[in-house]
């Protein structure tokens, strides 16, 4: 029907949008991360005595940046199913603060403690879009838009090429519920456009939800003891508890403020650590910079193992668990460090930098 | 000992307290911080050792830190010399290093208290919930402490990290 060249076009295309996408996904990690480990950490968060001091914005943070990874996960699916190759450790493409995403069209992100001013930005990041005609036509100023415009790109290929030509990709590349645990959401193995809508609707719902229902839920399930299961929130709306400090429920609606129990936010029990740090703020102290730059090789160990993941290898995903695991602790040990050059009123930070790791 | 946190000599304490207790464990000053123990291991360092002994304990940090910078062995044998080998420096020190690997303070001994002066925070105890999960044996045996920070579903399975040193 239509000829190769036309397809190989619109293919590298779609490629290239979704590789922004993934980049889009991991550049909320580092910051959202950052605010969540410079909480002086209390207890263990625990439903049945949830005024420990800050264990709830810690596990709402949390239970945020696990769908972020769900959503790179997602959209590694999406880029396998039509044969594009994810690339998550390309020094050039990997994110450096302080950054405006969406190409610089959209909220600023930066790597600063937990504090109010942080958190409305985290909020801006979810916002949803307010004209999803208009971002369908590349005029997306948020993530949801840019996503309704992905979307929109492989309809469109599709209807061209047809579905079979372009989901081509190895079958045995998805990831499933199987390959992935502690999700927060589904893992959608994407095989055809219908199953390309569920994974992009999750990521879309997960954000910022509301434009779908004018609730701030986002059709999950929180898990939960039995019989207190309760719909999960979307992130925009989690942000938005922790500057209320007061939960949402499932049924309040878009614009209306949160009227569930109270959420116990203590600002000042954080790390002073020091705003957007840099390499050279490390530059006079070299014990620091050790610090620092043993938190990059595990950083950069952990964007190396999941770039073999989304590209075949599929157990290094369970290998790289651990680091991640890791990078919190050499966060929290980082922000802990007191920088001499600031009369040790401010505090170390992790820069998250990727530093190309050499085989040993 | 009621001195104001902001007191200039209470600031230059805890510095010396921090090289000291860099130079005893061989970890940096920067690692020592990264625990976030600092302020509780100085407070009970300071409930039990008498003001004397206190202030000759630290008045060696400065010098030792420079030589340690210099030369690595000369700064072990400063070590021996200065506290280890000494009646009264040494089992302060061996506690102090024990504080900082597992958290806990174990408490000096009766002939020690009887000479030097008895505290009644000179008893054996883990001093936070975070000292124990922060104690440098964890790192030192490439380890996560047992009960906290855990690593994830499988890790049992893998090769625990590679020793730093």
């Amino acid at each position: 029907m239509t000829n190769d060249k036309n397809i190989d076009h619109d293919r590298a295309e779609l490629g290239a949008l979704l590789q922004k996408a993934l980049m889009l996904e991991l550049s909320t990690i580092p910051p959202y991360a950052t605010a969540c480990y410079s909480i002086k950490e209390q207890g263990q968060y625990d439903r049945s005595s949830p005024e420990i001091v800050n264990a709830e914005p810690i596990e709402v943070i949390r239970q945020v940046m696990v769908e972020e990874m769900l959503h790179m996960v997602l959209v590694a699916n999406l880029m396998n199913a039509i044969n594009c190759k994810p690339v998550v450790n390309d020094p050039k493409q990997l994110p450096s603060y302080p950054m405006r995403i969406l190409d610089g069209k959209g909220p600023e992100l930066r790597l600063r403690r937990f504090m109010p001013d942080q958190i409305k930005c985290f909020r801006e990041v979810e916002r949803a879009p307010k004209d999803p005609a208009n971002d369908a036509h590349r005029d997306y100023e948020t993530i949801g838009g840019f996503y309704l415009y992905v979307l929109g790109m492989l309809e469109k290929a599709c209807a061209a090429h047809g579905e079979r030509k372009i989901f081509i990709g190895d079958a045995a590349r998805q990831f499933n519920s199987d390959d992935y645990y502690g999700a927060g959401g589904d893992v959608i193995a994407v095989h055809d456009l219908a199953t390309a809508r569920t994974a992009i609707r999750e990521i879309m719902d997960e954000g910022e939800g509301a434009a779908l229902g004018h609730s701030a839920c986002d059709n999950d399930l929180i898990p939960a003891p039995k019989g207190e299961e309760r719909w999960d929130i979307a992130h925009f709306f989690k942000f938005d508890e922790i500057l209320h400090s007061r939960y949402y429920l499932p049924t309040d609606r878009l614009g209306e403020p949160p009227s569930g129990s109270d959420l116990v936010v203590d600002w000042t029990a954080v790390w002073p650590m020091k705003d957007d740090p840099k390499a050279a703020d490390y530059a006079s102290t070299p014990e620091i910079r050790e610090l620092s730059d043993r938190f990059n090789r595990s950083y950069s160990e952990l964007l190396d193992g999941l770039n073999a993941a989304f590209n075949g290898d599929k157990p290094a995903l369970a290998l790289i668990v651990p680091v991640m695991f890791s990078l919190k602790d050499q966060a929290q040990h980082l922000m802990r460090v007191p920088l001499p050059d600031t009369g040790y009123g401010t505090t170390a930070g992790p820069l998250w930098r990727y530093v190309p790791t050499t085989e040993s | 000992m009621t001195r104001h946190k902001t007191d200039p000599d209470m600031q230059n304490d805890r510095d010396a307290f921090t090289a000291i207790s860099a130079v005893l464990t061989g970890y940096s000053k920067a690692e020592i911080h990264a625990t976030g123990c600092g302020k509780d291991y100085w407070h009970q360092f300071r409930q039990v050792t008498p003001e004397p002994i206190l202030r000759e304990f630290l008045s060696h940090a400065v010098a030792l830190e420079k030589t340690f910078a210099k030369d690595l062995e000369a700064g072990a044998s400063e070590v021996r010399r200065i506290y280890l080998s000494s009646d009264r420096l040494g089992p302060l020190a061996r506690s102090l290093i024990q504080l900082w690997y597992l958290g806990q303070w174990v408490p000096l001994s009766q002939d020690w208290c009887r000479k030097y002066g008895v505290s009644r925070f000179n008893v054996s105890k883990i001093i936070s919930t975070r000292a124990y999960k922060e104690g440098l044996v964890w790192d030192a045996i490439g380890a996560h402490p047992v009960g906290a920070k855990p690593q994830g579903y499988g890790a049992w399975a893998m090769e625990p990290p590679r020793r730093r040193v």
